[in-house]
């Protein structure tokens, strides 16, 4: 287990020489200043729950779609760097010809880049509910409960976007391949429904506007109400199940299959 | 037990065959690999530390089987790989510390600032190593390779981006450490004359094949038959004489001894201390003229029938 903690803390700080901060303040730049309505219409002591409503309307849902940007950004560009360039490059042959696992690389390769990529993610998604309108920041930490929801389904498909691009990264063994074919990947269901006529709003990208959707369901009068159980489940039992069918996938082709060249 | 034990060993890519059936055993000490460039030396190193899956048959090191018990393995070997690379955005000592703890050594600041100074690299210790030069690389990566004395070392054409007198250098520290420290070698080139001053052994691999193997004396032997050396108290009386010989092929004197080509050898050796005798002279020495490893490749590469 040590020898994994260490493991993962050398991928975890070669990743951050991407200038992962560099782009955490360019994407909360970029969402709280492109997406946003500025203002706010505070006042106390109207109900609180129609605030609630009225704020995440104007200003929350309508950004936090936007954090799919740097999430498949990131996911992307972290595993075509982290995992394509280094088995590209010679590293991978390297770095195995020491007392090393090929699970414990792997893994540790995953979860940086998981990882790496959920704090892009949650510094935008921190840019977007605090930074624009701290007003309405201080109703949103008010309930808990919206921002675990949010974060679990950000998390989930994180999880999702990192999967898609770590299995392409590992069967394509190329930088600019990897970059290229996990977009297209990503983009897959979105293209095949169009043909097909059957829509996949809870994937990303073409989930950008679940976030926002699921924080609406509760409208002004009947905030209180349960969030729609289906959308939710839609949005992160999905991905959970796609995304681990494909991590296992690169899993077993890392660990079993793949010859170092 | 042999240190390296390959039987049947076959790896194919797509419909390229890259090794085809080899089997190879090698003992301790330093063993080389030589052939042409896709000869399968580099395949053939990979597959021995677990990089690679073989398609068929069995290899072993320590008696360790290199896919199923490659983690085992790699802890007791160390690599040297073509044109390695290492992590650019690190200093030299910081890689080498990684390696040591990856390798479960103690004290790793300490163990990897006494190997960078060993392989001449102290100076550069606190520098990144995306500025070293390709002679610094290979000496890094001399060090990565002998950290911890490991038992056996993979050296993959570890000569390969450095100039004359880096590749002398070089070839001195790795015959050094490996006398100094009882650690066994493994080197794969096509630089023959490399092999020769480092190995005690080697495989001539050819197209996936191994054409010929063994010791470089057992070799020389082998493949210097048919050139003898004759000195006698009289050498121009013994030229005429052997001359007339049916089992000399041809006979002339170099540096004031004589040299013959021979029919056959057994007969020869024979008919010399005859006509020695018929002559009434004295033979001071009678010998096979050992060949050098570059005379061994070139008659295994034309007895194999790959060039003429």
């Amino acid at each position: 287990m040590s020898r994994f903690r260490f493991l993962f803390g050398w991928e975890f700080r070669n990743l951050l020489r991407f200038p992962v901060l560099e782009l955490l303040v360019g994407f909360a730049v970029y969402l709280a200043v492109l997406s946003g309505e500025g203002g706010t219409s505070f006042n106390f002591p109207a109900s609180i729950g129609s605030q609630i409503a009225s704020h995440i309307q104007r200003h929350f849902h309508t950004k936090v779609q936007y954090l799919y940007v740097p999430m498949l950004f990131a996911a992307v560009v972290f595993a075509s760097v982290g995992i394509a360039r280094e088995i590209e490059a010679g590293y991978v042959k390297v770095m195995l010809s020491y007392p090393m696992r090929r699970r414990d690389l792997f893994l540790a390769k995953f979860l940086s880049c998981f990882l790496a990529t959920l704090a892009i993610v949650g510094g935008a998604a921190f840019a977007v509910m605090f930074v624009q309108n701290w007003s309405v920041s201080l109703y949103i930490v008010s309930f808990p409960f919206t921002v675990f929801s949010v974060l679990v389904l950000l998390v989930v498909q994180t999880f999702y976007v990192t999967c898609v691009a770590a299995v392409v990264a590992v069967l394509s063994k190329n930088t600019a391949l990897s970059f290229i074919g996990s977009f297209g990947v990503l983009y897959l269901p979105d293209y095949m429904s169009g043909l097909i006529g059957v829509k996949v709003p809870f994937l990303p990208p073409d989930s950008t506007g679940i976030l926002g959707n699921f924080l609406l369901l509760g409208d002004t009068s009947a905030f209180w109400r349960l969030y729609d159980l289906t959308t939710f489940l839609e949005a992160t039992v999905v991905p959970i199940l796609i995304g681990a069918v494909l991590f296992q996938f690169s899993y077993v082709y890392f660990t079993r299959r793949f010859d170092v060249v | 037990m042999r240190l390296i034990e390959v039987r049947g060993l076959v790896k194919c890519f797509g419909g390229v065959v890259a090794l085809s059936g080899i089997d190879l055993e090698a003992s301790r000490g330093a063993f080389g690999f030589v052939g042409p460039n896709g000869a399968g030396k580099t395949t053939m190193v990979k597959i021995l530390l677990g990089l690679m899956r073989a398609s068929r048959g069995e290899a072993r090191i320590f008696g360790l089987d290199v896919w199923e018990e490659s983690f085992a393995i790699r802890r007791r070997v160390g690599v040297l790989h073509e044109k390695p690379t290492f992590p650019g955005w690190v200093t030299g000592v910081e890689f080498l510390e990684y390696v040591c703890k990856l390798k479960g050594l103690r004290e790793p600041r300490k163990t990897a600032l006494k190997e960078l100074c060993f392989f001449g690299l102290a100076e550069a210790a606190g520098r990144q190593i995306g500025g070293y030069s390709a002679g610094m690389m290979q000496r890094l990566g001399l060090a990565q390779a002998f950290v911890g004395e490991p038992e056996l070392v993979f050296l993959d054409e570890p000569t390969a981006n450095l100039d004359p007198l880096g590749r002398a250098e070089f070839l001195e520290m790795v015959k050094e450490r490996c006398r100094d420290g009882g650690i066994s070698v493994v080197i794969s080139t096509h630089i023959l004359s490399e092999l020769e001053r480092v190995c005690d052994s080697v495989a001539i691999l050819f197209e996936g094949a191994v054409l010929e193997q063994g010791g470089l004396d057992e070799l020389a032997r082998k493949y210097s038959e048919d050139l003898c050396l004759v000195d006698s108290t009289d050498n121009k009386r013994m030229l005429e004489g052997l001359e007339r010989l049916g089992s000399v092929e041809g006979a002339w004197i170099e540096e004031e001894i004589v040299k013959v080509k021979v029919r056959d050898r057994r007969r020869f050796e024979k008919d010399v201390v005859g006509l020695a005798h018929d002559l009434g002279l004295g033979v001071r020495r009678l010998e096979p003229v050992l060949s050098g490893l570059e005379d061994v490749y070139k008659q295994v590469l034309r007895r194999g029938g790959v060039v003429e």
